[in-house]
């Protein structure tokens, strides 16, 4: 079995994080499998622990293939062994048992809206419960996905992401980060992309203890658009860490990157991305764009946008803005009568609005506007 | 209304202000002229309650209570209002969600309800059309990519949302054409009671021609030096400010 090389402090994406934090965790926690079942809505799929556990009405009988990656070979089988599912991923020279996760396959011309949620109820402060997550799009399909985590102990979870989108596929992706609970997660994405794919990925890493996020996505074949938004609230002594790397592999593919982040308290804050266009990758447009918020004298922002392009024929930009809140617009809006603390919740507000309104569900942008206001409440 | 006793402001250890006197009754409409530099705005920047600014002597009462240890937003939940001579740009801001949330702050600190957001809307697209702004600019954001003109309407949008009693325009008529400068004026004149009181800072008389106020008055080096009436504005137009200089 093929051995992934990346989980080590010598790589560049675990500059910022010191990995030797995890040398008294280990990566064996083993749930046991509950058999009541939890009320799942028409469109969702429920994990608990990572255990398959219960699927809507709307997703069965449409060839969908839904089932724990464990019991997923059969399956691979089927499409035609395209898939090499992880079972040997070293995390600095410490085994990972994957003992759970999801296996989702849409098949060809599927038009679908797709909620996950993984309720998480067992765990162990210093074992992490691992999850292998493979999500594999087949062609001239359109799928919508949200994953979220609802998290009721301590705990430590390990996600492995492996999405694959197939040609002339388009999706959208929300990976909703709110571990209010202060459990830490590590989380690792493989994105593959094929000919003329399209997928937006949405980053909510609206709150967590500790939160470390690699990505690595790669543009295989000509005309993959990449469109990568993320946010971060930072808070009290929260840390995230977020390395994006985006391969450009060949000719006209695309891809663009606005994470914005608001750091207070003592929070830390890390936007890393490198952007990787090759020497035989023509026509290539990629662009990064990095804007923080720092509300405290104690709290840190990191901001790293890299682009190594090795072709002439391309069009890039990035850029990063680093700043307070503006003193000038909260004193206008002050004159209108609205107060200052409320002022600032606007001008924040905004800010992380810029990015959710990048989500094409209607509800989600709701639900997660929402989300946010009750959580600057608590901003000052 | 307004009433400014021996007022003395400055920042930092520069005064600006000079021992300046006003008393503006209901329903009045004064105009303050003067050169470059001479304190005009900061007049109103201290009215306003902007901080930074420090009063080394002197009150300022309105509706007769004392508001010189008032914040902004409290002065403007009293009914005061300026538009500003640059408005600053807030992007992202929604402009409409900016001002409903201005109009229910106002509305709570007088003890109303929230008004509805239909008949916000509404008297919002009316407000937008009375000063020839498409409905495009309830979506944009508070000033942001506004021309020079267009965020001068939009303070007078504002004013007429916020139904401030007293209004301190600030340079309102700098930055438009002639077409744009009638319509705020007709926007400002449509705002007239007897109840509301103006104070207009400008340098010109073009604006003052339309608005037909009820004093002028000349502020020079921090200090109101000549009041007047409409016709002070017209021998400003024409001799300047030299003959004022003792």
């Amino acid at each position: 079995m093929k051995q992934k090389n990346y989980y080590t402090a010598n790589t560049e994406k675990w500059k910022y994080t010191k990995i030797n934090q995890f040398d008294s965790y280990s990566f064996d926690f083993k749930p046991t499998n509950s058999k009541v079942k939890i009320h799942c809505e028409n469109n969702e799929i429920i994990l608990q622990n990572g255990i398959l556990n219960n699927i809507g009405s709307n997703l069965l009988d449409k060839q969908i293939i839904i089932s724990n990656i464990n019991d997923s070979n059969n399956h691979a089988q089927n499409i035609q062994n395209k898939l090499s599912i992880n079972e040997d991923v070293k995390f600095n020279n410490k085994n990972i048992n994957f003992y759970t996760g999801l296996f989702l396959y849409i098949p060809k011309n599927i038009n679908e809206n797709i909620s996950i949620k993984n309720i998480v109820d067992q765990g162990h402060e210093k074992r992490f419960l691992n999850l292998n997550n493979y999500i594999y799009i087949d062609e001239n399909s359109k799928c919508n996905i949200t994953y979220d985590e609802e998290i009721t102990c301590s705990s430590c979870i390990y996600n492995s992401y492996q999405l694959y989108v197939g040609n002339n596929s388009e999706l959208e992706f929300t990976n909703i980060n709110n571990r209010i609970d202060g459990s830490k997660a590590i989380n690792n994405y493989d994105i593959n992309m094929q000919t003329n794919s399209k997928m937006t990925y949405h980053a909510m890493d609206i709150s967590g203890k500790l939160i470390k996020n690699n990505y690595n996505i790669n543009l295989n074949k000509a005309g993959a658009n990449c469109y990568f938004n993320g946010l971060n609230i930072a808070s009290q002594k929260n840390y995230t860490d977020n390395y994006i790397e985006i391969h450009h592999n060949t000719n006209h593919t695309f891809s663009n990157i606005n994470y914005n982040i608001i750091a207070q308290d003592k929070s830390q804050s890390i936007f890393f991305a490198k952007t990787i266009i090759n020497e035989n990758s023509s026509s290539c447009e990629a662009y990064q764009n990095n804007k923080n918020i720092i509300l405290s004298e104690q709290a840190l922002i990191q901001s790293n946008p890299q682009l190594e392009i090795y072709n002439d024929d391309v069009k890039c930009a990035h850029g990063s803005t680093t700043g307070q809140i503006d003193e000038e617009a909260v004193h206008y809006m002050r004159t209108r009568g609205i107060n200052e603390i409320l002022a600032k919740q606007l001008i924040l507000h905004s800010f992380l609005a810029d990015i959710i309104n990048k989500i094409s569900l209607k509800n989600l942008k709701t639900k997660l506007n929402n989300k946010i206001e009750n959580y600057l409440k608590n901003v000052n | 209304m307004l009433e400014i006793n021996n007022l003395s402001a400055g920042i930092e250890n520069k005064k600006i202000i000079n021992n300046v006197n006003l008393k503006i009754k209901k329903g009045e409409f004064h105009v303050i002229m003067g050169k470059n530099g001479t304190g005009k705005s900061t007049l109103g920047n201290i009215l306003t309650g902007k901080e930074n600014y420090i009063i080394n002597n002197g009150t300022i009462t309105f509706k007769g209570n004392d508001i010189t240890t008032l914040s902004p937003e409290e002065r403007a939940c009293k009914g005061m209002f300026m538009s500003f001579q640059y408005p600053v740009s807030i992007p992202g801001v929604n402009s409409m969600h900016f001002l409903r949330t201005a109009v229910n702050s106002i509305r709570k600190h007088q003890n109303k309800d929230e008004i509805a957001p239909a008949d916000f809307i509404k008297e919002f697209k009316n407000k937008l059309n009375l000063l020839g702004l498409d409905d495009d600019f309830s979506k944009r954001g508070v000033n942001d990519g506004f021309s020079g003109g267009e965020k001068k309407r939009f303070e007078i949008i504002q004013m007429l949302m916020l139904n401030p009693d007293l209004v301190i325009l600030d340079e309102t008529d700098s930055g438009l054409d002639i077409d744009a400068l009638k319509i705020v004026a007709d926007g400002i004149n449509s705002f007239r009671t007897k109840d509301k009181s103006f104070i207009l800072i400008t340098h010109y008389h073009r604006i003052v021609q339309y608005l037909s106020p009820d004093y002028v008055h000349v502020m020079l080096n921090g200090t109101i030096v000549k009041s007047g009436q409409e016709q002070l504005a017209i021998d400003l137009e024409t001799k300047g400010y030299d003959w004022l200089i003792k």
